[in-house]
C-alpha cells in the first residue's frame, strides 16, 4: 500500500503520518477544542505510535498531517473505511491546531479533488457529532447532502455519541466546487 | 442596505448567543461563541444574502459587527 501521497499547493502541505507524528497527534485530538468533538484518543503516545503501525499496514486508507509551507503541524485528516460495495469513502480526522477553518476549507477542496481523481469511489462521506451544531453548518454550508443520524457511534467522554452522516457525490462535486471557490477562494 | 437587517442576519448564524447580544459596535471576537466555523458561515450567509463575496482578510481586519457590515456594502 502506497502511503506516500503528497498534496501541496500555495497554502499548505498535506504530508503522509509517519511513527513520528504520533506526538502530535496526541497533543492535538487532545485539544480542549478538538476534545469533545471526536473520538476520545488516549494520551499514551506509545499507543498511538502503535495505531500508527497497524493503520501503515491497511490498503486504501491515507492519513495526512496537514503543514504550514514551513512544515510546522496545524493538524490532520484522512480518508479511510473503503467501500467498494457501494462506492464510497469516507473523510475524516479533520482536526486542526488552532482556527485554521478557511485553510482547511481549502485543504478539503484539494483533497476531494484528488480523492475523485485517483480512488474509484462515487461518493466522499463524512459525520459530525450531532450536538456540535456549528460543524453540522459546515458541512451543509459546503453543500453536502445529509444522509442519516447513527446513534452511539463516537464515545466521548466515556459516553455514546450520535452522529450525522453527510455525502459529498462525484456527480455533485464539480458544481459545489465551483460554489465553495466563488465563496472561499481557492 | 439596512444595518438592522445584517445584524439580524448575522445574528441567525450564532446558535448560544441571544440576538440581542449583537449591535453594531459589538466586538464579535468577544462573544464567546465565535468562532472561525462561525466567520465562515458569516461569509455564506454575505454570499446568499447580499451577493457580495467576502475575504478572510475582511474579517480579520473587522473588529465590530458594523465593521463587517462596512465592508460588506463596500463591495455592492
Amino acid at each position: 500500500m502506497d502511503h506516500s501521497v503528497v498534496l501541496v499547493n500555495d497554502e499548505r502541505i498535506l504530508r503522509p503520518v509517519t511513527v513520528d507524528d504520533a506526538e502530535f497527534i496526541v497533543h492535538l485530538r487532545n485539544l480542549p477544542h478538538v476534545k469533545g468533538n471526536i473520538n476520545d484518543t488516549s494520551t499514551d503516545v506509545e499507543k498511538q505510535r502503535e495505531w500508527i503501525r497497524k493503520y501503515l499496514e491497511r490498503p486504501n486508507e491515507w492519513y495526512w498531517i496537514v503543514e504550514s509551507l514551513d512544515h510546522r503541524p496545524l493538524g490532520t485528516t484522512s480518508l479511510y473505511h473503503y467501500n467498494a460495495e457501494k462506492r464510497q469513502i469516507e473523510s475524516g480526522r479533520w482536526a486542526m491546531v488552532k482556527d485554521h477553518n478557511l485553510k482547511m476549507i481549502h485543504g478539503r477542496t484539494q483533497l476531494y479533488d484528488w480523492a475523485f481523481s485517483h480512488i474509484d469511489v462515487d461518493h466522499i462521506v463524512c459525520d459530525a457529532t450531532s450536538y456540535n451544531k456549528h460543524v453540522l453548518r459546515y458541512h451543509r454550508m459546503l453543500g453536502e447532502r445529509e444522509i442519516g443520524v447513527e446513534k452511539g457511534v463516537f464515545i466521548i467522554n466515556g459516553k455514546p455519541v450520535d452522529v450525522v452522516w453527510f455525502d459529498q457525490s462525484r456527480a455533485e462535486w464539480p458544481e459545489a466546487k465551483r460554489r465553495i471557490e466563488r465563496i472561499f477562494g481557492q | 442596505m439596512d444595518i438592522n437587517v445584517f445584524i439580524e442576519n448575522f445574528a441567525g448564524q450564532f446558535d448560544e448567543t441571544p440576538a440581542d447580544q449583537i449591535k453594531p459596535e459589538t466586538n464579535f471576537r468577544d462573544l464567546d461563541e465565535w468562532s472561525s466555523l462561525i466567520a465562515l458561515s458569516i461569509i455564506a450567509m454575505v454570499d446568499e444574502e447580499y451577493g457580495v463575496t467576502l475575504k478572510g482578510d475582511d474579517i480579520k481586519n473587522s473588529t465590530t459587527v458594523k465593521d463587517i457590515f462596512d465592508a460588506v456594502v463596500a463591495k455592492k
